[in-house]
Order: structure tokens, then C-alpha cells, then sequence
């Protein structure tokens, strides 16, 4: 499909985010406070993420406060991939430390 | 104070996604207002301007993303509907994937912006739209004698003398020079500059029957080129005017008469007959088209004017000298020789003879630039060499008198019209030219096809239309695209002949003396599309005005349709 998510520092801190508490539903405003992404970076990796059938999405119940808003959180298969990058991540940075201390 | 400047930043970030979220491609509409409707949980004016901002950069992303994915579908398919969908119960759907049929049309333009291609189109129109209207026509040309004026550029400015105020007496794409007081003037600061081009007079004067010769022109010509014919045969131009003139005032209500009675009249004025005597024997006998042909190549290469019609219709429209006098003068001389060789003055005789044919060996071999006047120096050789023989011989000087029967006979050949050894070329000529414009037709036609069946298929409105109009229409926006890239194709080809010998005409270091081929080569793409349009559409002047506005049209109605598409109604995402 060509479809791909680099594994970037700012992919990283949004994974972080989501599987603090995987099973929560955010909205994409509180995600971007709590990773500092801008909503033209986060929403283009929230789109892609979605299309991979990693994110689920939802529109919130129309409520008397506000417009409903649109809420996001990663799927079963999803958090298994985001805990695998993690991983690999922290493994990457681990080496890279060693590699300096050496 | 603080305030108010966040609640007008927030009111102006809300304004700018809602008008994004209506432009917002369907696809990726939900992501769209999910930014849009985030917006009021934001808390500060300045974070929902930077919000906002990122709502344009996804935006932007959204929609190109949209017109990549649209490439893939043929037109008239949605995203969201199949063929059947799209089109009924239509027996066959649009198959040519959108990205092929832009690639088809850029070939298309790509072909069409070639330079060649634009010259040829250029040659075309002026030739579609020029019936009744002057075919030399250069825009800016007022402009560029100015310059002239400013650079003291005598080259230039003798152009634009000859260029200028052509516009009136055409009609059916031929032009009679008619030169007004702009184009003296130019004329004479021309050859102030610069008196080579004194020759710019004859051309001025156009050897019009109608207008009157200046006699300070014709003395400035004879003392600038004393050896040349042409200068002596305008003062006896002169004079026969004169002489016209006043045998009409002696003979009230009667016209001067044409012909050998015409000659027998003038015969009588000894200052004519000097004056054409002076133009046979004169050692040239050069009618400057040469010389204007060398002109407006240096000046057309210089200013960049790439109409080979401009140049073609320049040498056309070249004045040549009078040779109905020159032919009539011959007769006089020809008539004293044979009263010469009746009366046994052979000597006489043959001296006249002489004189008569060196005279059509000027014509015919010093300046071959005119075939009129290489023609006519055949036929004077041929009235004059079977004469010369029979004195020659009767002189006794059979050696000569075999030569001259050799010259009779080639002048014999050279009047043949079957035998014209230019005559594949010309054929050649004709029908590349028919090609170039029905080539021309074909794009006409095609692109008007190409652009109605697209904004038919684009449009709501293909669903009003018979299940055979749609499949027609199907087939038409598939193929018309590759017909219309064939098409230019063929165009692009079918006038590279006529670009590259207007190159080599412009860009050729030495002086072109055989011009005839040029001429017919740059005069025949208009000639044949008038021919061509005419029988197609009739004489009408903005027929191809009508053509013109209908793919105009189909434009504006595929810009349309295109907006709409992207137009989506910010709907109420919980709705």
C-alpha cells in the first residue's frame, strides 16, 4: 500500500501518550497539549495512524455544551505495535548510550 | 484589552477553518471538522491562530492528496461512485484514468507550445480569420519604427516604410500596396540615413497606374543605379503618363488605347522611346526584390518577427517593372528590324535583333528572383532568336546562327508549363499546406469534442441525457484526448517543412537569389487554409471566432464542475 509511519521522536511521544491509560478516549486537542505537537503535525500522523487501523476514532455524543468533539485512542492491534516501537525505541537509545560510554 | 484581541483571534481562526472545512475534500472531511470543531476547547487567541494554522497545513495536505487519488479514476467517477452509479444504465462507462488524460492533453499543449508549432498555429489563424483583412499585418509595428527613429536604424525603418499602411485595398487575402504619408516619410529618412536603400522608391511607388511618380524620385533612382534598367523604365513610365494624360484632354470621352495601338501612339514621342531604349540597353536589369527579400531578412531575424506570411506577401506584393511597356517597346524594335531585313539591311536588322535578345538574357539571367520576369524574358527570347537565325544565316555566319537555334530552343523549353522543372516541389508544397490545415480542422474539432464530452461527464447534468449519448460521450472523452495528441502530432510535422525553410530563408548567411520557392512556401499555408475554410464553413470572418468560444466555454464549465467537486457542505459532524 506504500502507507508508512516513521519511527520519529514525535511519533514516539504521541504512542507514549496513548498508552498512558490505553483504553481512555482523547480529544485531539488535549494530545496536542500533552505531546506539544502542533495540529499540523499531529493530525496528519492521527490520519495515517487511523488508516493503518491503529487508531479508532469516534464522534462524541451531542451534548448541550459545545459541538460534539472527535475522540481518538489505538486499537487492540494498535497499542501492540505502538508497545513494540517503544521497545525498539528504548533499545536503539540504550545501544546509542553504551556506544558513548564505551 | 487582552480580552478582546483573543476573542477576535479566536472569531478569525474559527471563520477561516469553517470556510476550509466547506472547501474540504470528502475523503478526509470527518479530519477536517474534527480540527474545526477542537478549535472552541482551545484557550488562548494566539494558540487558535497556531491551531488554525495547522488546520490549513492539513488542509493543504488533504486536498493534494485528493487530486493525486482523483487522477486514478476516469472522469465523471466519484470517489464514491462506481461506474453503474455514475452512469446508469449507459453501456459503457469513462475507462481512461484521469492522470492519462491530463498527460494526453499536456502533450497536447507541450506539442502546440513548440515554437514551430506556435508560428504554424499563428499562420493558420491569421489565415482562418484574415479573409477580408491584410495578411502583412505586424502588431507593433507603429512601435518599431519608432525605435527605428530613435536609433537612427535605417534598415529598419525602410522596412516599416514598406510595411506601413498596407492595410487598405485587400481583398480575398491579396493586397495592393497603397502607401501613405507615414510610409514616405519613413521612406525618405531611410534613405537620408542611409542612400543604398534609394531602391525603397520603386516600392513606394508601387508602379501603380493610378498614381502619379514623383520626378525627383525617379532622378534620384537613375543616379543612384545608372547601370540598371528598371530606374530608366519608371522616367519612361513617366513620360507615358504624361503623354496619356494629355491625349485624353485632346480626345475628350475616349479611353487611350491598349495594345499595339497604345505603342504606335506612344512611338511618336521621341523622349519615351530614349527613355526605354536607355532601360534595354542598360547593362541590368534588376527589379530590387533581392535587394527587399535581403531587407527583411536582416530586419525580421533582428526584431524576431516569425511570420513567414509577412515575408511571403512582402516578395508577392514586390512591384514589378511595366512589362507590358518593355513588350510593346519590343515590338517597336522588332518591327524597325523586320523592316530592316525586308530592305536588305541585314546588318540593320541583326544589330536590332542583338539588342533586343541581350536585353532577354538580362531578364531572364541577372535577376531570377521574379519567374514572371524570367518568363517573359523566354518569350522575348523566342520572338527574337528564330528572327536572328534566318539573318545570321543569311549573313552567312552559320556558326552563330546554331547557337542562337540551340537558345530558341532551350527558351522553348523553359515556356512549357509541364515542363516547369519546379513543378514536384510545387505539388509538394500544395498538399503539405492542405495537410497543415486540415490538421488544423482536426484539432478544432477534436478539442471541442474533448471539452464538451468532459464537461458532460463532469456535470449533473449527464444524467438527463440517453443512455446512448452518455456511452457516446464515454467514448468521445477516452479517445478524443489521444486523437487531439495525434492530431497536433501531425500538425507539429506537416509544418515543420514550412518552419525550417522560414528559418533557412531568415538565417541563410548568403543572399537567397531563387526566391520563388520561398514565396510560394510561406504564401501557400494561407492561401490553402482560406481555401480550406471556406469551402468548410463559408466566407464568414468570425467562423472560427464560433469555434474559438465554444471550447471557451467548455472550459469555464469544466473550471466549474471542478470547484464544485471540491466544494463540500461543512455538514454537521453528528449529524
Amino acid at each position: 500500500m506504500g502507507l508508512r509511519l516513521r519511527s520519529s521522536p514525535q511519533t514516539l511521544t504521541l504512542l507514549e501518550v496513548f498508552l498512558d491509560q490505553p483504553t481512555r478516549w482523547r480529544h485531539g486537542y488535549a494530545v496536542a497539549q500533552q505531546t506539544r505537537l502542533q495540529s499540523g503535525t499531529l493530525y496528519p500522523m492521527l490520519m495515517r495512524l487511523a488508516k493503518l487501523k491503529w487508531l479508532e476514532t469516534r464522534w462524541e455524543e451531542p451534548s448541550e455544551v459545545g459541538r460534539p468533539r472527535h475522540l481518538y485512542r489505538l486499537t487492540s492491534e494498535g497499542r501492540e505495535w505502538a508497545r513494540e516501537e517503544l521497545r525498539a525505541a528504548r533499545g536503539r537509545k540504550s545501544l546509542r548510550f553504551a556506544r558513548s560510554e564505551a | 484589552m487582552g480580552g478582546w484581541i483573543d476573542s477576535a483571534a479566536k472569531t478569525c481562526a474559527g471563520s477561516a477553518l469553517r470556510a476550509l472545512v466547506r472547501l474540504w475534500p470528502t475523503e478526509s472531511l470527518e479530519w477536517g471538522q474534527a480540527i474545526a470543531t477542537e478549535l472552541e476547547s482551545v484557550d488562548n487567541g494566539p494558540a487558535a491562530v497556531r491551531w488554525a494554522l495547522g488546520g490549513v497545513v492539513v488542509f493543504a495536505k488533504a486536498l493534494w492528496k485528493s487530486f493525486w487519488n482523483s487522477l486514478r479514476r476516469p472522469l465523471g467517477v466519484s470517489r464514491e461512485n462506481t461506474f453503474r452509479g455514475a452512469f446508469g444504465e449507459a453501456a459503457r462507462g469513462p475507462r481512461m484514468p484521469r492522470w492519462l488524460t491530463a498527460l494526453l492533453l499536456a502533450g497536447t499543449v507541450v506539442l502546440l507550445l513548440r515554437p514551430d508549432a506556435r508560428m504554424g498555429a499563428g499562420e493558420v489563424l491569421r489565415s482562418w480569420s484574415l479573409v477580408h483583412r491584410n495578411p502583412r499585418n505586424i502588431s507593433g509595428l507603429a512601435a518599431i519604427a519608432k525605435r527605428a527613429e530613435q536609433e537612427r536604424d535605417a534598415a529598419t525603418l525602410a522596412f516599416a516604410a514598406m510595411e506601413l499602411g498596407m492595410e487598405s485595398y485587400c481583398t480575398g487575402g491579396i493586397c495592393i500596396p497603397r502607401y501613405g504619408a507615414e510610409s514616405v516619410r519613413l521612406g525618405e529618412e531611410a534613405i537620408a540615413l542611409d542612400p543604398s536603400f534609394t531602391w525603397i522608391y520603386v516600392n513606394l511607388l508601387g508602379w501603380r497606374a493610378d498614381r502619379p511618380i514623383p520626378e525627383q524620385w525617379v532622378r534620384r533612382l537613375e543616379q543612384w543605379d545608372p547601370q540598371n534598367g528598371v530606374p530608366h523604365l519608371l522616367e519612361a513610365e513617366t513620360i507615358a503618363r504624361e503623354f496619356r494624360v494629355q491625349w485624353k484632354q485632346a480626345h475628350p470621352g475616349m479611353n487611350f488605347p491598349f495594345g499595339r495601338d497604345g505603342a504606335k501612339l506612344l512611338e511618336t514621342q521621341p523622349a519615351w522611346l530614349a527613355a526605354m531604349g536607355r532601360a534595354i540597353e542598360a547593362p541590368r536589369f534588376h527589379s530590387y526584390m533581392i535587394r527587399h527579400s535581403e531587407l527583411n531578412r536582416e530586419v525580421m531575424r533582428r526584431k524576431k518577427i516569425a511570420k513567414p506570411t509577412v515575408a511571403g506577401f512582402a516578395l508577392a506584393a514586390h512591384p514589378l517593372p511595366q512589362f507590358y511597356a518593355v513588350m510593346r517597346y519590343v515590338d517597336v524594335l522588332l518591327e524597325q528590324a523586320g523592316e530592316a531585313e525586308r530592305a536588305g539591311d541585314f546588318n540593320t536588322a541583326g544589330d536590332v535583333y542583338w539588342r533586343v535578345a541581350h536585353f532577354a538574357e538580362h531578364l531572364r539571367e541577372q535577376d531570377q528572383s521574379s519567374d514572371i520576369q524570367t518568363l517573359i524574358g523566354a518569350d522575348i527570347q523566342k520572338r527574337v532568336y528564330g528572327n536572328l537565325e534566318t539573318v545570321l544565316k543569311k549573313k552567312g555566319q552559320f556558326r552563330e546562327a546554331e547557337l542562337v537555334s540551340y537558345n530558341l530552343a532551350e527558351a522553348n523549353r523553359a515556356l512549357k508549363p509541364q515542363g516547369h522543372p519546379k513543378q514536384p516541389m510545387w505539388d509538394a508544397i500544395v498538399w503539405s499546406a492542405t495537410l497543415v490545415h486540415l490538421c488544423a480542422v482536426g484539432i478544432v474539432l477534436l478539442a471541442t469534442a474533448a471539452v464538451l464530452s468532459m464537461a458532460l461527464l463532469l456535470s449533473p447534468a449527464r444524467r438527463w441525457l440517453s443512455p446512448w449519448v452518455r456511452t457516446t460521450m464515454c467514448y468521445v472523452a477516452d479517445f478524443s484526448p489521444v486523437l487531439l495528441l495525434v492530431c497536433c502530432g501531425a500538425f507539429a510535422l506537416s509544418y515543420h517543412p514550412f518552419a525550417q525553410t522560414f528559418h533557412r530563408y531568415l538565417n541563410d548567411r548568403h543572399e537567397i537569389t531563387d526566391l520563388p520557392p520561398f514565396m510560394h512556401s510561406f504564401i501557400a499555408p494561407f492561401f490553402y487554409g482560406q481555401t480550406i475554410i471556406v469551402a468548410l464553413f463559408g466566407q464568414h470572418v468570425f467562423t472560427v471566432y464560433f469555434w474559438w468560444g465554444v471550447i471557451a466555454m467548455g472550459a469555464l464549465v469544466i473550471a466549474w464542475m471542478l470547484i464544485r467537486m471540491f466544494r463540500t457542505r461543512a455538514a454537521d459532524p453528528a449529524a
